[in-house]
């Protein structure tokens, strides 16, 4: 079981699964809501996921078209995103407290990422999402 | 402009978190940090006994929230350009590490509404992270123990410009992030005299 929770500990959550492969995204957006060079990510079965503490904390943004980022408003901090009908939720690892030890699997939108940051010969690298 | 303030809640108390996440304790939550009190950037400033003071000519870098409603400017050149990996710094982000611009108070300017929620830092001192209602990007944060510095979150910014050159925290850096090799490292956070 996976257990995440946000910055003050209002919200909290719970999820009947191991994590699964693990992405970075460099996108301009995740960047935005993260304040970060890029984000790290991993999706989760929704129905293995459940809300434990303060649900009503959650506020929302949608980022692009049918793509909700849920925040807790009171600290701000990034807690996962989803899109209505998807079978996943996507979990944003800073907000994850079980350790994690799995590799993550891909740098995703390189396009939009910083310069400084040359993954390549580590991890594959994609120019924009998932092929 | 509006402004609204938050505390942690005292009630979120586990020994087995990083120190920079132990909570704050009942007394230590003064009334002011948890008002509703409304700040203008020049009053923020003024607090923090420096005026903003954004040189005419300077080199400006822009960012901006996810949402687009909430603008920060930083004028001049930056103090620091670097990264943290403490577990506060990964859960207000919610991803692996922080990426921060610091630059000196009076260099930068908010433009637009935003919350602040304020902690207690493992050295005792308050820090205050200033984000967008909306969309909840952090724009930017200031402790009390560097009463002339600010931070500015790399990734509202419009260039990218900028490297990082250090990283801070490095005992709580997740073992899989494959960053490269950056000059200085530490444990913990950067010594006082240096910050």
């Amino acid at each position: 079981m996976l257990t995440g929770s946000c910055l003050c500990g209002g919200v909290a959550y719970e999820v009947d699964a191991a994590i699964g492969p693990i992405a970075h995204c460099h996108c301009a957006t995740c960047r935005k809501a993260h304040g970060s060079a890029f984000s790290s990510v991993s999706s989760v079965p929704r129905d293995k996921f459940r809300w434990t503490k303060g649900a009503n904390l959650l506020a929302s943004y949608e980022s692009s078209p049918g793509k909700v980022r849920r925040f807790c408003s009171k600290c701000g901090s990034q807690i996962l995103a989803e899109r209505a009908g998807q079978a996943t939720v996507i979990l944003r690892l800073g907000c994850v407290d079980t350790p994690i030890t799995d590799r993550p699997k891909v740098h995703i939108w390189r396009s939009q990422g910083a310069s400084w940051l040359d993954p390549k010969d580590q991890l594959l690298e994609m120019p924009e999402g998932f092929a | 402009m509006r402004c609204r303030r938050a505390s942690p809640d005292p009630s979120r108390r586990d020994d087995s978190v990083h120190p920079a996440l132990k909570p704050i304790r009942e007394k230590d939550v003064d009334s002011a940090s948890v008002s509703k009190k409304c700040e203008t950037t020049e009053a923020i400033a003024k607090r923090q006994s420096e005026p903003v003071q954004i040189t005419e000519g300077a080199i400006q870098r822009v960012g901006e929230c996810h949402c687009g409603a909430l603008k920060i400017i930083a004028a001049g050149e930056p103090e620091r350009v670097y990264l943290c990996h403490c577990k506060a710094c990964q859960r207000r982000t919610g991803t692996a590490f922080h990426f921060g611009v610091t630059y000196r108070r009076g260099q930068v300017r908010l433009e637009g509404e935003y919350n602040i929620y304020e902690r207690g830092a493992d050295s005792g001192s308050r820090i205050r992270y200033y984000f967008c209602p909306t969309c909840g990007s952090n724009l930017r944060w200031e402790s009390e123990r560097n009463p002339t510095l600010c931070g500015v979150a790399y990734g509202a910014l419009e260039t990218f410009d900028l490297s990082p050159t250090s990283a801070i925290f490095k005992e709580s850096m997740h073992r899989w992030l494959e960053l490269p090799s950056l000059t200085e490292h530490h444990r913990q956070g950067r010594p006082s005299a240096a910050s």
